[in-house]
């Protein structure tokens, strides 16, 4: 055993004058009596115990003494532990899935927080600590830290999130804490990072120096992974029916830890669970089930609830939240020549079903030209220009063809107006040699640098500019032609390109202004308020509607401004199935529970007890 | 104080209802078994020589021709002695006992009956030798009012031994003491009976000694001999405690009934007059 703070047996010089005190204080106070031989007559019966009461002071004295003792001794901190002792890193799981109850009626992330507490609980603090939880980031909660109650406090701050596990995120905090090391020394200066975790992710296997925990056990449950709706075309028999011009497509996928095939009735309400407008009776196997694909009538834009009708472990996940949203169609004008024929047949493929284009003369949104001055027409907040000619505000200068304009180099692949497009397959002949103005965001180059696609603003206006000749590249009889053009439109006027009504936890979605962060204010479905200026909000952590607002400022102009609900649902396989059935406890050894010094401060207090009982006794009889 | 005009206003009244309640059986006549010159008829004897021939019965002898003579009761007035504990354990009840013993002294003297007064601790010392009448009363008042707790202990047996050994006439002994003797008193008690002399106990108790009310670690001190003890008393000790001066009181009680010796208890908290009437309406001092 050795003392972590043996100055404190300093302390031990209490006990002299706690000898002096006590053997002032036990000088009973004198009592004059007629009737001594009365005394001597009751307290006949009592002579035996009278040892036991001479040798009571003395034996109160003996344990005020052993109660100093035990308290000097519990500051002086000892410690029986021989083994390494490395700074702890206690991350605790608290993604989606713990949640989930266990037999004892409390959810496995409130296991590990008590599994937590009692490590934590059992340090002797001669190295720091820290918690944070993890879901799919690391929040660190108390940083290394040799502070018990504020690291207990840290524990109680973890809350349990929608979130599903990223490993990736536990390797990152790794690579942070230093690559492999180098040296037994510099190992044994790295800090134990210990994960408390139900293991409801794919490749727990692979976080190597991790410490793991195994919380929880196997779980009968059934949840959503994927919810979806979608607006239906129209139907081209030009019926009138409203229901029939409000159908919706729902398409949602089921996952199910049960060993038997288990029937489910699901359940799509608008607003609430209250207003349920089509239940599906479906069978989920075991495992992850097969997807289920509706047709729901009545539907059009609005908040819509899928809710499983079953009891189980995690509930949850039995419920999807999903947003239509009103589409208004953009008003689009043609300018060109030739070929306006191919530009007008793009804007009303996506106008006669889908209703997302309308083709105009006048205000419009967007214009469409291909070669022609945009000087000559009304001016639009936003253009698509194709084969650039002449002088214009999108471009600063504009030399000759270039001949080996044949490879196509992507810089920005996942930019919202290629994302969906496959521009390698592109022929961009005719491009000439462009010089865009500043601040322009060139989303596609030649090998010589040529920018073949950009996206640049001037004044409140702003412009594709795509270089290249359409008739002689053939690019309008090309499959990425209306695709392209749908992208550009959506993101001019701000539009999300893709229409998932029910994204997945963690999603952080694009702000979308003009290519500039933009001031945005997302209210979550607790009420709680984020805000930001970024190009991507904050990632959506919770199940249910929320609110997006976000502006851009006067600059970007109105396609900058935009307010939409965002509905929150579904959850990975892993986290629906909840099976950890492969997730072994491989943490080294742990003192778990109370330290040498609790011990001894609980025999001091023990102890005091004892002593109190014979004060007591002493002075009340 | 027992000299103050209140106090011995309120004697008079406590005099006054003594002689209603006993109707004035209380005046120097008490009878005896002696034979004597008496006016009431008690027997008849055979007439021996030398005998008063003015008690022969001249009717029996005109009937029976045989000289009988008639004897009458003797009559004598009553000698009443206090015997009053004077030991340091009664230090705390002094004014109390000096109250009764001068409340039956004033009743004793202001009816034509002897009166002494004696202090009992360690030895008998006397506080009012034999007196009688009226004028005795002021000298007995200071006499009580001058007598202080004394000795060291109370020893009843020497006590009692020694006021026999003074000859006294028969009479009625009141004894006014706390009878907490570690030594007993029963022995003592029974000797002044042995004596002839009519004795009448009388208990005078504080309300500290009936019960406990101490908790905790205590030095006890007895007050006659100064010996300390250390005792831890809780509950279960002060009840036991209770219950042995409450066996010894009863056990007095029972002594003293089973010996035909009048019996009182009083406590100080208790006006003195009620106990004196309380001891005339049983009838007097006599068991």
């Amino acid at each position: 055993m050795t003392l972590l703070a043996p100055g404190m047996l300093w302390w031990l010089a209490l006990l002299v004058p706690l000898a002096a005190l006590y053997l002032l204080k036990v000088r009973p106070r004198r009592q004059h009596t007629t009737a001594w031989f009365l005394w001597d007559l009751a307290l006949e019966e009592r002579r035996s115990s009278v040892l036991l009461r001479r040798l009571r002071d003395a034996l109160s004295l003996l344990l005020m003494a052993l109660v100093v003792v035990a308290v000097v001794l519990a500051l002086a901190r000892p410690s029986f532990s021989t083994g390494e002792q490395r700074d702890l890193i206690l991350l605790v799981d608290n993604s989606a899935s713990m949640s989930a109850n266990t037999a004892s009626g409390h959810s496995r992330l409130d296991e590990a927080r008590r599994t937590a507490a009692k490590i934590l609980r059992g340090l002797d603090m001669t190295h720091r600590a820290s918690v944070a939880s993890v879901a799919d980031g690391v929040r660190f909660r108390v940083h290394l830290s040799d502070n018990r109650r504020e690291l207990l406090e840290g524990l109680e701050d973890i809350t349990p999130t929608d979130l599903p596990m990223s490993t990736d995120a536990v390797r990152e905090l790794l690579a942070s804490g230093g690559a492999e090391p180098e040296g037994a020394e510099e190992a044994a200066k790295r800090p134990r990072v210990i994960l408390l975790t139900d293991g409801c992710f794919a490749d727990h296997h692979t976080l190597g120096d991790v410490e793991l925990i195994r919380i929880g056990e196997p779980a009968a449950n059934i949840g959503i992974v994927t919810f979806d709706l979608f607006p239906l075309p129209v139907a081209s028999n030009g019926a009138n029916d409203t229901a029939d011009t409000h159908r919706l497509g729902l398409y949602f996928h089921l996952a199910s830890s049960h060993d038997t095939p288990v029937d489910v009735d699901v359940l799509l309400c608008r607003n609430s669970r209250d207003d349920v407008i089509k239940v599906c009776p479906v069978t989920v196997g075991p495992g992850l089930g097969q997807p289920e694909l509706f047709t729901v009538t009545g539907g059009g834009p609005g908040r819509y609830v899928l809710a499983l009708d079953v009891d189980d472990a995690l509930p949850e996940d039995n419920r999807a939240f999903a947003v239509v949203p009103r589409r208004r169609p953009v008003r689009i004008a043609v300018r060109s020549g030739v070929e306006t024929f191919f530009l007008a047949r793009c804007v009303e493929a996506f106008g006669s079903d889908l209703a997302d284009m309308q083709l105009t003369r006048n205000r419009a949104e967007v214009v469409l030209s291909c070669g022609q001055d945009i000087s000559d027409g009304e001016e639009a907040p936003a253009e698509i220009i194709f084969r650039p000619s002449g002088t214009s505000p999108f471009w600063t200068s504009l030399g000759e063809a270039d001949a080996s304009a044949d490879v196509t180099r992507v810089v920005l692949s996942e930019h919202p107006a290629v994302r969906y497009c496959d521009l390698s397959n592109v022929t961009f002949s005719g491009a000439r040699r462009i010089e865009p103005p500043p601040g322009a965001v060139v989303i596609a180059t030649n090998a010589r640098g040529v920018p073949l696609l950009y996206r640049c603003s001037a004044g409140d206006r702003s412009a594709y500019v795509v270089n290249l000749d359409p008739v002689a590249s053939e690019f309008f009889l090309s499959a990425w032609f209306p695709v392209l053009v749908h992208s550009m439109v959506n993101d001019l006027t701000g539009r999300p390109l893709v229409g998932r009504t029910c994204l997945p936890p963690g999603t952080r979605m694009a702000v979308n202004a003009a290519g500039r962060a933009a001031a945005w204010t997302l209210t979550a479905p607790d009420g709680s308020v984020r805000k930001g200026q970024s190009t991507m909000t904050a990632p959506l952590s919770q199940r249910g509607f929320y609110r997006l607002h976000a502006d851009a400022g006067a600059a970007a102009g109105s396609a900058a401004r935009q307010q939409r609900s965002l509905g929150v649902g579904g959850s990975p396989p892993a986290e629906v199935l909840l099976n950890n059935d492969g997730l072994a406890d491989s943490a080294g050894a742990l003192r778990r529970g109370s330290t040498p010094g609790q011990w001894l401060l609980i025999a001091a207090v023990l102890l005091a007890c004892v002593e109190a009982g014979l004060y007591h006794r002493r002075k009340l009889g | 104080m027992l000299t103050d005009p209140k106090f011995i206003q309120r004697l008079e009244m406590l005099f006054l209802l003594a002689r209603k309640i006993l109707s004035g059986s209380l005046k120097a006549d008490r009878k005896t078994r002696k034979k004597g010159s008496g006016i009431l008829f008690a027997d008849h004897a055979d007439y021996h020589f030398g005998d008063d021939y003015r008690n022969i019965d001249w009717s029996i002898y005109g009937r029976l021709e045989e000289l009988m003579i008639k004897l009458f009761e003797r009559e004598e007035d009553l000698t009443v002695y206090l015997l009053i504990d004077l030991s340091p354990s009664m230090q705390a009840k002094r004014v109390y006992v000096r109250k009764l013993a001068a409340a039956l002294g004033y009743i004793a003297l202001s009816n034509s009956d002897r009166l002494a007064m004696y202090a009992v601790s360690d030895r008998l010392e006397t506080i009012l030798p034999p007196a009688h009448g009226r004028a005795r009363i002021f000298p007995m008042l200071r006499a009580l009012e001058a007598a202080a707790c004394r000795g060291r202990d109370t020893d009843f047996s020497s006590c009692f031994r020694s006021f026999q050994a003074r000859r006294h006439r028969r009479g009625v002994c009141v004894v006014i003491s706390d009878f907490f003797t570690p030594g007993g008193y029963l022995d003592a008690l029974k000797y002044l009976r042995w004596t002839k002399q009519d004795v009448y106990c009388l208990q005078v108790l504080d309300l500290d000694e009936l019960t406990c009310d101490w908790r905790g670690d205590v030095t006890l001190e007895c007050v006659e001999t100064g010996r300390l003890r250390k005792v831890t008393i809780g509950p279960v000790e002060a009840a036991r405690y209770a219950r042995t001066v409450a066996e010894w009181n009863q056990t007095l009680r029972t002594e003293c009934a089973r010996r035909r010796i009048g019996y009182a208890r009083a406590t100080i908290d208790v006006p003195f007059e009620d106990v004196i009437q309380r001891i005339l309406r049983r009838g007097g001092l006599v068991a």
